[in-house]
């Protein structure tokens, strides 16, 4: 079930809140909550139930046996542990999601080594969520084995955490430190004001998604179909298209999610901070899905060595991490790329701050991030290696201003993308937004709502639930 | 990513609280899950393993909890006009109706499909049809006129696009009917092999309403009820932006609907016929290679069995045109050998012999003649005279009827029933 279908906003989720609220608190609302959840999960595709549950088990024990044997401090046993926790979910993804990339890669060896039989194609179904559930239960075993949170009140508590319905599809990652307290809390009770806020989550975040980034992706999509005729114009517009799209489509997603957590009384995480008006790489990454850049930061980066060790080091471990990242994003080279080029980014950030070559004029450190991120994100839009080459060709004028003449920006799209980059750059992000019980309010955002919801009538996926 | 020399993010809009006290859980911008950095800038804990520093996460902004009553009536009020703005689109569709798929009947439909002009067409006839061609669009060149020419009876066209199609040629013969109550006419049907795929009714006849409602596809605004089914049956294109466009765009421009040409107008003639086109060979190597791909798929990815849905549609419409005291022509329309010999691999001579097979077995059950023409060398065709892998122009179609008839003996007599059912 998609956060943006009929079923999910008329039936599941009123119905939902309605009897979430009228269980008795404690451990009969976790269970209906943890029900409700596998319900939404098994919508999707019931088979990979038993893989969520095994995992969270899985996950839970080694949780446990950490949380009770912090005494014995970093001994061998629970480092043994931990490392067996970890690569269980590394295993886990490994198998469902990087299989078949590894198979084609070791594949494509083989052919530059001559030989003639292909390996047999590995096709495997990914199951939805994965790359979210394993880094959750790993950061679990992680924070555990530090002694950085209490341990999970029961099991009912932590499976609720990790099934939890309105981050389990695509985010954000949310750590057991920040919704476990929430869920272990019994004295929550239903108010009207977390509704009203909820609901006027829900429709930013649906608007985003349906009236603004549904709207680019025809256009976008046609123009990235096309890459090898791209001109001047339409590479760019390509670019900045996707690069707007993405994030009304991710960021309206994590409004829906912070909303419908609201709900049932949550508070989720801050995910995405104008990431726009970022000044440098780094503040990029502060500002872009907060929660992936934060997990990598504490479970990657600083086991890493983070910046201690100089220069050297913090640009290995930046690259590593970014490397990592990109290829958390999806099994292909193009995501590892991008992810690459993040770590060059943010390592030519840190060098030219330590050798005092970062431009001071705020303006022009915006539009060179900007423009930064652009282009990496033409890596992560396009299908191949060869399709990013064409479009970044285009973008710097070597097919011409209007390419092979095939392809016209429609007006429609540069219009979109004129009032983009100004809502980007000039407009407060739904965070910065003070909800207000006002009726001329509740007016906007329910025609808004309605609007968006007219626009529901296709089935249109969020782009970061297939990562 | 943060590098841990960068300063902590803060958030512009999180809920100040200038409460001398502490936060409670429950309340607004209580930092859940704060947690700690790695002391990174000193030697490693002691412990053996990394501690975060303390680093606050900020909740989201809410509505005040003190203004819980006015919350309430915000939520009420919103709730309230998003339902006002979608039940007045829907209305506004539901008037509109510019495809035709509530049949409000209000207005002129802004889809004018192949279905719209030959029913147009059945009801502009003088006379009735005594002959009847029915069929996909390989069917659409079967020439009245010539027909007319060779048998005598006054023939009309009533091949529609579409593979598959079973249903559709029960929607035509009871548009027919009901238009033409006491005629009896002759059929010659064009079965394609394809005609069994599995069963869906065209949203092109679902579209019009004057053929959707002999397949189920839609009901006629009758009563609040029907309008209401025929609504809910409807819903993705009535709970639509899109169609309130289009919607729009008919009341705004309703004069120019009603005169508006589509293509099929144009194209197609008062006795049904597609117009004639010479064959050429720019357009051969544009349509074969999408014949090719398209039959592919559908053939590796689609049709891997007859389906009875549409076995369902077939018999209904031979009983019906038994029931009329006609024996139709059931001929299995050609295909290019060309792409016969890419196909037959993918599937298509089983689902040929299925096919053959099924119609025989139903030869004692109705009343009908059938000839197999899918291979075209019986009747000597032109292979220079296919558009694509299926679509003969009229000169390989003349020569499909020539052979037709003298297999058969020509299109067998009418009997209509005593009872003038």
């Amino acid at each position: 079930m998609l956060l943006n279908s009929y079923t999910f906003l008329l039936v599941f989720l009123p119905v939902v809140v309605v009897l979430y609220w009228l269980v008795p608190r404690g451990y009969p609302r976790m269970l209906f909550l943890i029900a409700a959840s596998l319900v939404f999960y098994g919508l999707w595709d019931w088979r990979y139930i038993p893989l969520l549950l095994g995992t969270t088990l899985v996950d839970w024990a080694a949780g446990h046996y950490l949380a009770r044997s912090a005494a014995e401090g970093a001994s061998r046993r629970r480092k043994l542990i931990l490392a067996a926790a970890v690569a269980i979910n590394l295993a886990l993804l490994g198998y469902f999601k990087y299989r078949g990339f590894f198979a084609d890669s070791l594949d494509g060896i083989f052919r530059l080594l001559g030989a003639d039989e292909p390996l047999s194609a590995i096709k495997v179904l990914l199951p939805i969520g994965v790359s979210f559930y394993t880094f959750a239960g790993i950061s679990y075993a992680v924070d555990m084995f530090r002694g950085q949170y209490p341990k999970a009140k029961s099991v009912i508590h932590y499976l609720a955490w990790v099934t939890l319905f309105p981050y389990i599809l695509a985010g954000p990652i949310i750590r057991y430190g920040h919704v476990g307290e929430q869920l272990e809390r019994s004295q929550q009770k239903f108010r009207w004001a977390l509704v009203g806020t909820g609901l006027f989550f829900i429709v930013m975040g649906l608007a985003k998604k349906m009236l603004v980034a549904d709207m680019m992706a025809p256009y976008v999509n046609d123009l990235f179909s096309h890459h090898a005729h791209l001109g001047l114009w339409s590479g760019w517009a390509a670019a900045l298209g996707y690069t707007l799209q993405l994030y009304f489509d991710f960021s309206g997603y994590s409004d829906m999610a912070v909303g419908v957590a609201l709900m049932i009384g949550l508070r989720f995480p801050q995910n995405f901070d104008s990431p726009y008006k970022a000044v440098n790489p780094s503040d990029f990454w502060r500002r872009w899905h907060m929660t992936l850049s934060g997990w990598l930061r504490d479970y990657l980066f600083i086991p890493l060595g983070g910046s201690r060790g100089g220069a050297a080091r913090t640009v290995r471990n930046l690259l590593l991490t970014f490397l990592l990242g990109g290829l958390w994003h999806g099994p292909a080279w193009t995501f590892v790329f991008w992810g690459l080029l993040w770590g060059v980014y943010q390592s030519v950030h840190v060098l030219a701050k330590k050798y005092g070559f970062a431009p001071r004029w705020v303006w022009l450190n915006r539009i060179l991030t900007f423009v930064a991120a652009t282009v990496a994100w033409v890596f992560f839009r396009a299908s191949s290696m060869r399709a990013a080459a064409d479009v970044l060709k285009a973008m710097a004028g070597f097919n011409g201003v209007s390419g092979e003449g095939i392809l016209r920006v429609a007006p429609v799209l540069a219009a979109f993308i004129a009032g983009g980059l100004l809502w980007v750059n000039l407009l407060p992000n739904s965070w910065q937004i003070q909800p207000r019980p006002k009726l001329r309010y509740a007016l906007l955002l329910g025609v808004v709502f309605a609007t968006a919801l007219l626009a529901l009538s296709k089935p249109s996926p969020f782009l970061y639930v297939q990562f | 990513m943060t590098p841990p020399d960068e300063p902590t993010p803060t958030t512009p809009g999180t809920p100040a609280h200038d409460d001398a006290g502490p936060l409670r859980p429950d309340e607004p911008g209580y930092p859940h899950g704060a947690y700690e950095e790695p002391a990174i800038e000193t030697a490693t804990p002691p412990s053996g393993s990394l501690k975060l520093k303390q680093r606050a996460v900020p909740d989201p902004p809410e509505i005040d909890q003190a203004q819980g009553r006015k919350a309430f009536w915000f939520v009420l009020a919103l709730v309230v006009i998003t339902l006002v703005v979608v039940a007045g689109v829907v209305a506004l569709n539901v008037v509109a109706d510019p495809y035709g798929t509530v049949g409000t009947h209000l207005f002129p439909t802004v889809t004018t499909s192949d279905r719209t002009v030959k029913a147009d067409r059945i009801e502009a006839l003088k006379q009735p049809p005594q002959l009847v061609v029915l069929g996909s669009s390989r069917s659409m060149r079967y020439e009245p006129s010539y027909l007319e020419k060779k048998t005598g009876l006054r023939t009309f066209n009533a091949g529609v696009n579409g593979i598959g199609g079973t249903a559709d040629a029960w929607a035509m013969t009871q548009f027919i009917h009901e238009v033409w109550p006491d005629s009896h006419p002759a059929y010659l049907w064009m079965v394609d092999v394809e005609s069994f795929v599995p069963f869906e009714v065209q949203a092109r006849t679902a579209n019009e309403p004057r053929l959707a409602k002999f397949v189920g596809a839609a009901t006629a605004g009758k009563g609040v009820v029907q309008l209401a089914k025929a609504i809910w049956q409807n819903r993705t294109t009535e709970f639509s932006l899109d169609t309130a466009k289009d919607s729009a765009r008919l009341l705004i421009y309703r004069k120019k609907a009603k005169n508006s040409q589509s293509k099929y107008q144009k194209q197609i003639l008062a006795d049904g016929v597609l117009k004639q086109r010479l064959w050429t060979k720019k357009e051969w190597s544009r349509r074969y290679p999408n014949s090719v791909q398209r039959y592919s798929d559908l053939y590796k990815n689609v049709y891997h069995k007859i389906d009875p849905q549409s076995q369902t549609y077939f018999e209904k419409t031979l009983q019906f045109m038994n029931d009329q005291g006609a024996t139709p022509l059931i001929v299995l329309t050609p295909i290019n050998p060309k792409l016969a010999k890419i196909l037959n691999p993918l599937g298509r001579l089983q689902r040929h012999q299925q096919v053959v097979s099924y119609l025989e077995s139903l030869q004692g059950k109705y009343d009908f003649k059938f000839l197999d023409l899918t291979d075209p060398s019986v009747f000597g065709f032109d292979p220079k005279q296919f558009y694509d892998g299926m679509h003969m122009t009229t000169i390989n179609t003349e020569k499909a009827i020539d052979y037709i008839l003298k297999k058969t003996g020509g299109v067998p007599p009418v009997k209509p029933p005593a009872s003038g059912q």
